[in-house]
């Protein structure tokens, strides 16, 4: 079996109902497993980082993105591979 | 999991600092393509550099993804062609226009190596592709040329820089309808490195492999937002400290995508180059962090000062984080690329002297400097040899970049449009310096012992 890779995502707006939601299902349909989340809600702001394993991914990384961009709009969503925060934040 | 304040750190590097990676440059050696007939010359280079960096748009874009972050411009750098022009004879300017027609099938930003090594004299082809310039620059679009003049083991080859005075003018009149854009894409070298990224200066050297993937990194932008939540009267051993620190995650990032976009094009990784290197953008400029230092504006007394540290500190940090740097490595202080100098140079707080200081103690020289359309060949030489005398006393490379705004005078301005900026045209001394510049010859390489 390969090595595990993951994705980072950042999800940070407005706080709605259903964010978390509307994530993993976008997350799920294409085959990416939720690895860990953790969310923060401050007054009505809504920051979320997940770590998704993304070994068995369905398109690539970029299609995903455009995917949860499209389905939560107004919101500010950044995926990224994890080894861009291995490498500026571990040595 | 990774620490949450680490994550919006990247993130917002990124999204509000303008971090990106600025070039990844793909060095392709083009020895194997001479030939003693030039047009069989020219299509073996043109198929050398579609096969080889075919894929270089793609894979960057890929990464890009992948990672999410910028890669701004996609290069090429080649063999300096008066090599091949050497061995083939002929017009130069026909592998300038291969290469041209090569990195628009392709589809890259820029492409350099239409370059001459003369600092100590001049061999076959070397004369040729020099006086070819002007029309090699005004006729292509994508094609980048440089001239080495000097270094420190062989001196300054005056006769070349007195050349390039009048190539440098006559490149700006055969643009002139186009804001002389020719002269944009002119740089000569004292001290030149043959695996510098950054164009218009790059070309791939002769001690290189056959083909190498350097990438450049970025990121005044970043630097500059982390020294503004500093307070103001932490000392500048502190600020040091934070710099170093800054540019240690950005070259990481080189590194990594470097790395990996070297694999994926078959090639080796060549180098990553640390240097901070500005654009027109506002929150990008390498100006504003020696303001966000504490001068009112770039170009007061102390800059140097302020420069020096922070070219210091982004090499030491960057030296850290990758295991193969090079190329010029340190910021760049081009001033059309910048807001911040393009804001001090109108308001005249930054002059072409102080300019000259800073290039005794940063990565390069005197960049992107629109000067008067009247300024005579001599006058541009003579600016040459003082910034290759600069470069050769210090062991640095030096360069020089200027723009003849032809028909415009002081006060008035140039716009290159996208990353080459725009600028006011910036006064110089009008003495003559012609009789110097007239004797030709050699300033002799300088001594390297009683360095005072």
């Amino acid at each position: 079996m390969d090595k595990q890779e993951n994705a980072v995502l950042t999800v940070v707006g407005i706080n709605d109902v259903g964010i978390l939601a509307k994530t993993a299902l976008c997350v799920a349909e294409a085959k990416g497993n939720v690895v860990q989340v953790s969310q923060i809600v401050m007054d009505k702001f809504f920051t979320m980082n997940m770590l998704i394993d993304i070994t068995e991914l369905e398109g690539s990384l970029k299609e995903l993105e455009d995917a949860l961009k499209e389905s939560l709009p107004g919101i500010e969503v950044h995926l990224m591979h994890e080894n861009i925060f291995n490498s500026m934040h571990r040595i | 999991m990774y620490d949450v304040k680490d994550i919006m750190e990247t993130v917002s590097m990124i999204r509000d600092n303008n971090l990106d990676i600025r070039t990844t440059t793909m060095g392709i050696s083009l020895i194997d393509c001479a030939d003693t007939d030039i047009d069989k010359s020219c299509t073996k280079v043109y198929d050398k550099i579609c096969r080889l960096a075919g894929d270089l748009v793609s894979v960057g874009e890929d990464i890009s993804a992948k990672y999410g972050i910028p890669i701004v411009n996609k290069r090429v750098s080649v063999t300096p062609v008066s090599m091949l022009a050497g061995v083939s004879g002929g017009d130069p300017v026909k592998y300038a226009k291969a290469l041209d027609r090569a990195a628009n099938t392709i589809g890259i930003n820029f492409i350099g190596g239409y370059s001459a090594l003369v600092h100590k004299g001049f061999s076959a082809g070397d004369m040729e592709l020099i006086e070819s310039i002007p029309r090699a620059l005004a006729e292509t679009e994508l094609v980048c040329s440089s001239v080495n003049i000097g270094s420190t083991r062989a001196g300054i080859n005056m006769d070349a820089v007195r050349k390039m005075g009048s190539i440098i003018r006559e490149t700006a009149e055969l643009t002139k309808e186009n804001q002389c854009m020719g002269a944009a894409k002119l740089v000569v070298f004292c001290n030149a490195v043959e695996d510098n990224p950054f164009m218009a200066g790059a070309f791939h050297g002769t001690g290189e492999a056959d083909h190498v993937l350097s990438v450049g990194v970025s990121g005044p932008g970043v630097v500059r937002s982390v020294l503004a939540g500093m307070p103001k009267d932490a000392p500048l051993d502190e600020v040091s400290e934070v710099i170093k620190k800054t540019a240690f995650k950005i070259t990481r990032v080189g590194q990594l995508v470097g790395s990996e976009a070297a694999a994926r094009l078959n090639t080796q990784f060549g180098i990553v180059d640390l240097s901070l290197a500005p654009t027109p953008a506002i929150g990008d400029s390498v100006a504003h962090i020696l303001e966000e230092i504490g001068l009112e504006q770039c170009g007061a007394h102390g800059t140097t000062a302020a420069l020096a540290m922070l070219n210091d500190a982004v090499k030491k940090g960057g030296v850290m984080a990758s295991s193969s740097v090079g190329g010029l490595s340190g910021a760049f202080i081009p001033v059309s690329e910048d807001a911040g100098m393009i804001d001090a140079a109108r308001e005249g707080t930054l002059s072409i002297e102080k300019l000259e200081a800073m290039t005794a103690v940063c990565s390069v020289g005197l960049d992107m400097i629109v000067v008067p359309g009247d300024t005579t060949a001599d006058v541009i030489a003579a600016i040459i040899a003082d910034e290759a005398a600069i470069g050769m006393v210090n062991s640095k490379t030096t360069a020089v970049r200027l723009i003849p705004a032809i028909g415009l005078a002081e006060g008035e301005e140039l716009n290159f449009g996208g990353l080459l900026g725009y600028g006011p045209v910036m006064p110089l001394r009008t003495k003559s310096p012609s009789v110097m510049i007239a004797r030709g010859g050699r300033i002799p390489a300088p001594l390297q012992s009683l360095k005072n």
